[in-house]
């Protein structure tokens, strides 16, 4: 299943080219022409079955991950590290994880728990007092393995369990395995899709995407937080899983243009499939950066919602992202038919 | 140009939102015989002055802070997060209206503490008894600004979104005045969208217009007050403020 396969490639902002080779053998084998640019975006320019007018729609989906990145080798062979990307801290301690090029096996550690005092054991341990232990003897050993400057990606087997499916990474592995499912497709309408790079740390790969293809509009394609878990109240979920894709009306990046949300809306309801609203007004999104390149672009976000967004282990519903990839194939439909201003 | 800022101040425009005040701004330029236009996020631009002369860019926002919903309960209250800077401490006991022109006023949720005290504590009451008589009015996404018009006292006004419809009234007077014929630049009139989320409208009719010079007509805050939270040495009367 792409998803799955897609969750366990390790590619952490500034370090995706193993999602980028991995997307483009796909691409490359449906004879997709791609091409990339120096901070590493994947663009295929899907061609139109009809010489009509190009309604100038560009799809994206990022590629990278949050991470950690090796900061300094202890001298007894322990690495520490820092974050790359809004990575959940709480859930660092004890988790596997690879590191480098050479995918070094290694654990996130932290003072064993009977030498910690009653206070320790009551806080969460920061990053500072945790470090990334690969066996090494000491740091002459450590240094034939890994060096400082290496990314750390998590280390989690994706598995499905009926419609959920766990996995690191499912944000944005989702939304890039939905672009490349709607690549397979036919289309009336000519796009260009982009796989971007570092959205984790400041959306940068979309702000050089967004000027270079200069489009009239567009829609990315992500995964959301999902909060509807015990002991929060439904005003605070976010989105539900299970409860059909999400559309964004406000994050702290970009105000959806009202066209664009009111089509999700419509393509949803003649599709007769679930959506709901992004119930949280924070966070940010590729469309930040498109909405205001240029002179100005009119730009939607629709999201796969996701448990645990961020952690080692991330949780979706499969239904969820197929509503997704329906409802954004029935977009691009219905703008070659009907248009959209903007 | 009383009635203009009463107008402009009544009207509903948070970020993202605007058309409104867009529209009666557009009204304003279209008595004045010029020529306007909008682009994609909804920014609206008139030129005037010499085409062969350097351009000067004159921006004002049209958009102010809000609320949107996010979430409508069972018993028909709305749940809803902040469009820019909110005060949270101004919200309890307020009454804001939407764009449809429902009216609703601002409740919180019992707190023990006030660093308890978060945008999800708060809610709306439109006066519906359930989320179905809610639905009719207003829907996830729809968005409220607070509902407090003109007052005069005085020589001072107070008003809901003063931040920055004067500024946009500004505008409006000085291409008025302004005769294009002894004009040695080109003026172009910006009125902005969504600058309280991140001056987002300026980006983009910058981009658009590449102006040679430009001039932000904005509010700022004073230091007049009691103990006031910033010392701006700006005062109320001793006329508009410079940033240098």
């Amino acid at each position: 299943m792409l998803i799955k396969e897609l969750s366990t490639i390790p590619g952490v902002s500034g370090d995706e080219t193993r999602v980028r080779n991995f997307i483009r053998e796909r691409l490359t084998a449906r004879g997709l022409k791609n091409y990339t640019d120096s901070l590493g975006n994947l663009y295929v320019l899907k061609e139109g079955r009809s010489r009509g007018e190009d309604p100038g729609l560009m799809l994206c989906a990022h590629m990278d991950e949050v991470g950690l990145m090796i900061s300094s080798i202890e001298k007894s062979g322990h690495l520490r590290f820092y974050k790359v990307g809004g990575v959940y801290e709480q859930a660092l301690i004890s988790k596997p994880v690879k590191i480098g090029p050479g995918d070094v096996c290694g654990v996130i550690g932290a003072k064993a728990i009977n030498l910690q005092k009653k206070e320790e054991r009551k806080k969460a341990l920061s990053i500072e007092n945790l470090y990334v232990d690969i066996g090494a003897k000491n740091k002459d050993d450590a240094e034939k393995a890994v060096k400082i400057g290496d990314y750390v990606s998590f280390y989690s087997e994706a598995s499905c369990y009926e419609n959920l499916i766990r996995g690191k990474a499912l944000d944005n592995r989702a939304g890039c395995a939905a672009l490349l499912e709607i690549l397979q497709l036919d289309y009336p309408c000519s796009f260009t899709a982009v796989f971007t790079v570092q959205e984790e740390v400041g959306i940068r790969g979309a702000r050089v995407a967004a000027y270079r293809v200069n489009p009239r509009l567009a829609l990315v394609l992500e995964t959301t937080i999902a909060a509807d878990t015990p002991g929060i109240k439904e005003h605070e979920h976010s989105t539900s899983l299970g409860a059909g894709p999400a559309f964004t009306v406000k994050d702290d990046s970009v105000i959806a243009q009202p066209r664009i949300l009111e089509r999700l809306v419509h393509v949803a309801e003649t599709q007769q499939r679930p959506y709901q609203f992004r119930r949280y007004g924070g966070s940010f999104t590729d469309a930040g950066a498109i909405v205001t390149s240029r002179g100005g672009i009119a730009a939607g976000v629709i999201s796969t919602p996701c448990r645990y967004i961020h952690s080692p282990l991330s949780m979706l519903n499969l239904k969820d992202w197929r509503h997704l990839v329906e409802i954004v194939d029935g977009f691009i439909r219905s703008i070659d038919e009907r248009g959209l201003e903007v | 140009m009383k009635e203009l800022i009463r107008k402009l101040c009544a009207s509903f425009g948070p970020a993202g939102r605007e058309e409104q005040v867009r529209a009666v701004i557009a009204a304003e330029i279209e008595k004045l015989e010029e020529n306007y236009f909008i682009d994609t996020l909804g920014n609206l631009v008139v030129s005037k002055g010499n085409t062969d002369g350097k351009k000067v860019l004159v921006a004002a926002h049209m958009d102010e802070i809000g609320l949107m919903v996010t979430f409508i309960e069972e018993n028909g209250y709305l749940r809803f997060t902040n469009i820019g800077g909110v005060l949270q401490r101004t919200l309890m006991g307020s009454r804001v209206f939407f764009e449809n022109g429902t009216v609703g006023v601002i409740g919180q949720e019992k707190i023990k503490e006030s660093r308890e005290l978060d945008i999800n504590r708060y809610y709306i009451d439109i006066g519906s008894a359930n989320r179905e008589e809610a639905l009719a009015k207003i829907k996830i996404g729809d968005t409220a600004v607070y509902f407090t018009p003109m007052h005069q006292e005085g020589k001072r006004i107070t008003a809901k979104s003063l931040d920055n419809r004067i500024g946009c009234v500004i505008l409006l007077e000085t291409l008025k005045r302004l005769s294009a014929s002894t004009l040695p630049v080109e003026v172009y009139f910006a009125f902005t969208v969504q600058e309280e989320v991140g001056l987002r409208g300026a980006r983009t009719i910058a981009y658009r217009i590449k102006p040679h010079y430009g001039l932000a007509v904005d509010v700022t805050r004073v230091g007049d007050t009691p103990e006031p939270e910033f010392r701006t040495g700006v005062s109320l009367g001793k006329g508009p403020a410079v940033k240098r």
